[in-house]
């Protein structure tokens, strides 16, 4: 059977070619019109967690004055003076150096020094400590549980 | 496409590219014009605004634990100019809710909005209980919320700003306000710790730019708080001796009072109060109280003749350099000359054959200018020296003073400047100094540096502040010999000085009191140092009563002083009494010392 060649006479039906162009026009302004609006909802998300963080971050100094605020209250509340009228209101009267008896404990070394932080240069244990998911590395993890089921492989030991 | 139609599209096409032309063209213009730099500077200005991060000043606390100077939150009031509406209303309801002055407030919210005045503030300082009143000024409308920063539900008050800010606050007022200094609204520091330590306390405040775009916004950056301080103070001690000397001045009619109580071992002052004082909280009042340049602290910043007291530093300087010994024998004959000047004893009498025990016990001058002379002045200088006269003791207290000691070989030094100084004449010191000199005495001759900070707290960790020594003006026994010698002097004239049951050893100072023609008449400076228990020393007391009229005495005033502080310390303390008294505290008036 002998084989048939058949020849279009034009390229495309000129129709064809507009619809064409069309075409490419409408899917360049979707794909504009798509990074147009991820864009614009990036930004807005953006935009709003940044909103969120500057309120937090206002929230957190007016806090932190908060706490200054209420630490000078329970000062005043529990100033000296204020004290000795409580303790007077409640019938305590100073003590006379007559009236004090003394009993001597051995060993007793008196208060102890004020520590309000940890002293400088020594060891401090309190510290809460990250765990290590949240630190090591997918090769670390790996390795980790080579070592677990006693396989060595990638530790070298 | 039909071809005739073709020539529309043409138009057009044509009419929008050169609309684009067009833009793109003034785009670039604009960008390229002489304006574009002033527009780039204006756009830059508004998407950020400056702001300055201040730390939290730090916090002073007492050696307990208990705050002295902390924070406290007030509001600045300012005015939006270009927000407001009313001017009138908004002078009226400061001055009704504030406090605020009507004019000076209508004047500055008065003023027309421009690129140069934005904002002005009207009130600062003001408490939360003001700003309360304006938040909620309207009763129809809801309140506005405390962390708003606009102060009203009012439309007529939209325009106003309450922006919370820290200020300082002294919940216990004038307790240790001598020592502890004030903050003023720039956040500076004056006088006392918060002088000293401006710079730890108020840590560094950073400036930073904040994004007016959401988008932009970064984390601020952590700014330290400032550090810290704890005192080497007990709240308790200073509260009893603020008490104590208050009571004492009254009693005395005193012009004003100083008192000094110091660990001998450490340096660390317990308490140090002097007068007058003021609450801190009410700072604005300094001018009114502490007129004619009265020093804001007596205790580091004033000088005075100290008159007997010195005599301490004289014995020991004798007794160290093997002059004399408590027994080596002196014939009082009432008067000495030296200089060119006649020496009297405090009661123009003759003593007779007295021991240098006696001599102390009965506080002779004329004894004391004989052993300054047999000294000599080369060594009675030197030994005012090594004792820390004439220099600042290093106190970490602003305002220190050095006092005033004149040296041989100094244009205005006479020989009888030597026998005026070896009874505490004509020599200046402050208070301060004659603590950290007595220090000797107690720690075998080793001389220790008052301090009033006790630990720092900076960065989530505590500094330990350590003891210093300033050298070793006397040994060992010369300093056991001269507390020993002390005690029994106030034992031997039943002093007003004395506790029952503690051993103690100290000294009486009545000086007179120079002017630029001598010395005023009728008037003294009576002052006492003292230490116990003698066997371990747990405290070095100093008091200082100024002018007193009830007696020019300081056995009679000054004495009586020292003993109350004593006998309530010892209490605080807890110290038990270990000691049963030879002279029984006596009521009789003055003994032998002056």
């Amino acid at each position: 059977m002998r084989n048939k060649s058949y020849i279009q006479a034009h390229s495309q039906t000129p129709w064809r070619r507009q619809m064409q162009m069309i075409g490419f026009f409408a899917a360049a302004v979707a794909a504009l019109a798509l990074l147009a609006g991820l864009y614009l909802n990036v930004t807005a998300r953006a935009s709003t967690i940044g909103r969120h963080v500057q309120s937090l971050q206002n929230e957190r100094i007016r806090l932190q004055q908060q706490i200054e605020n209420m630490e000078s209250q329970l000062a005043s509340l529990t100033s000296n003076e204020a004290m000795q009228a409580r303790a007077e209101q409640s019938g305590f009267a100073p003590v006379q150096p007559a009236a004090v008896t003394y009993l001597t404990v051995e060993g007793y070394r008196g208060r102890a020094s004020l520590q309000l932080a940890p002293r400088a240069g020594g060891q401090f244990t309190g510290v809460p400590r990250l765990p290590e998911a949240y630190t090591e590395s997918l090769l670390d993890w790996v390795g980790k549980l080579f070592d677990e089921y006693g396989f060595g492989l990638l530790g070298g030991y | 496409m039909p071809r005739e139609h073709m020539w529309r599209y043409l138009v057009m096409a044509g009419f929008f590219a050169i609309f684009g032309a067009l833009i793109l063209y003034k785009t670039y213009s604009i960008q390229t014009s002489p304006q574009a730099e002033v527009f780039l500077r204006q756009g830059e200005f508004y998407s950020r605004e400056r702001g300055i991060i201040q730390p939290p000043r730090g916090i002073i606390y007492d050696r307990n634990g208990n705050i002295l100077a902390g924070n406290r939150t007030v509001y600045e009031i300012g005015v939006d100019l270009a927000s407001v509406r009313d001017p009138h209303a908004i002078a009226l309801a400061l001055s009704a809710l504030v406090g605020a002055d009507y004019n000076t407030v209508l004047e500055r919210a008065s003023i027309p909005a421009s690129p140069t005045s934005v904002y002005v503030v009207l009130a600062s300082y003001v408490l939360p209980e003001k700003v309360n009143l304006l938040k909620s000024y309207d009763v129809t409308r809801e309140a506005e919320p405390m962390d708003s920063t606009r102060c009203s539900n009012d439309p007529a008050l939209y325009a106003l700003r309450c922006e919370a800010q820290l200020a300082r606050s002294y919940p216990e007022r004038d307790l240790a306000s001598n020592l502890l200094g004030f903050v003023n609204r720039e956040s500076l520091g004056y006088f006392g710790v918060e002088q000293q330590y401006q710079s730890l306390l108020a840590g560094e405040p950073e400036s930073i730019w904040i994004p007016v775009a959401p988008t932009q916004v970064q984390a601020r950056p952590e700014v330290p708080a400032g550090a810290s301080l704890v005192l080497t103070i007990d709240r308790e001690i200073q509260a009893m001796v603020e008490d104590t000397l208050d009571a004492h001045i009254t009693r005395t009619g005193a012009e004003s009072g100083t008192a000094i109580v110091m660990d001998p071992k450490t340096g660390e002052l317990l308490a140090m109060a002097s007068t007058p004082r003021m609450d801190l909280n009410e700072f604005q009042n300094y001018g009114d109280i502490y007129t004619n340049e009265v020093p804001y602290n007596r205790a580091v910043g004033e000088i005075y003749e100290p008159g007997s007291i010195f005599k301490v530093i004289t014995a020991a300087a004798a007794l160290d350099q093997g002059v004399v010994t408590p027994e080596t024998e002196y014939e009082d004959r009432g008067v000495y000359t030296i200089g060119g000047i006649t020496i009297r004893n405090w009661n123009n009498r003759a003593w007779g054959l007295q021991t240098v025990q006696g001599c102390m016990q009965h506080s002779l001058n004329v004894c004391l200018a004989w052993m300054g002379e047999k000294l000599g002045q080369e060594k009675f200088y030197e030994y005012i020296d090594r004792f820390g006269f004439g220099h600042q003791t290093g106190v970490d207290l602003a305002g220190e003073q050095s006092g005033t000691v004149k040296r041989p070989g100094d244009p205005n030094w006479y020989l009888a400047d030597l026998g005026a100084n070896t009874f505490g004449q004509g020599i200046a010191v402050t208070p301060i100094q004659m603590v950290m000199s007595v220090s000797a005495f107690v720690n075998d001759g080793q001389m220790v540096i008052p301090h009033i900070v006790k630990a720092v707290i900076q960065d989530g960790s505590q500094y330990n502040v350590s003891t210093q020594y300033a050298g070793q003006p006397i040994s060992a026994e010369t300093a056991r010999t001269m507390t020993e010698m002390l005690a029994t002097s106030l034992e031997g004239e039943s002093s007003l000085a004395m506790v029952s049951g503690y051993r103690l050893a100290g000294k009486t100072g009545t000086a007179q009191i120079p002017v630029p023609t001598g010395y005023e008449e009728n008037q003294t400076n009576t002052s006492f140092i003292g230490w116990g228990p003698v066997e371990n020393p747990r405290f070095i007391v100093f008091v200082w009563l100024e002018r007193p009229e009830t007696s020019t005495w300081a056995s009679e005033v000054a004495s009586p002083l020292f003993a109350d502080i004593v006998e309530r310390l010892v209490v605080l303390q807890g110290i038990p009494p270990n000691y049963q008294n030879i002279g029984t505290v006596s009521n009789s008036g003055a003994g032998g010392q002056q």
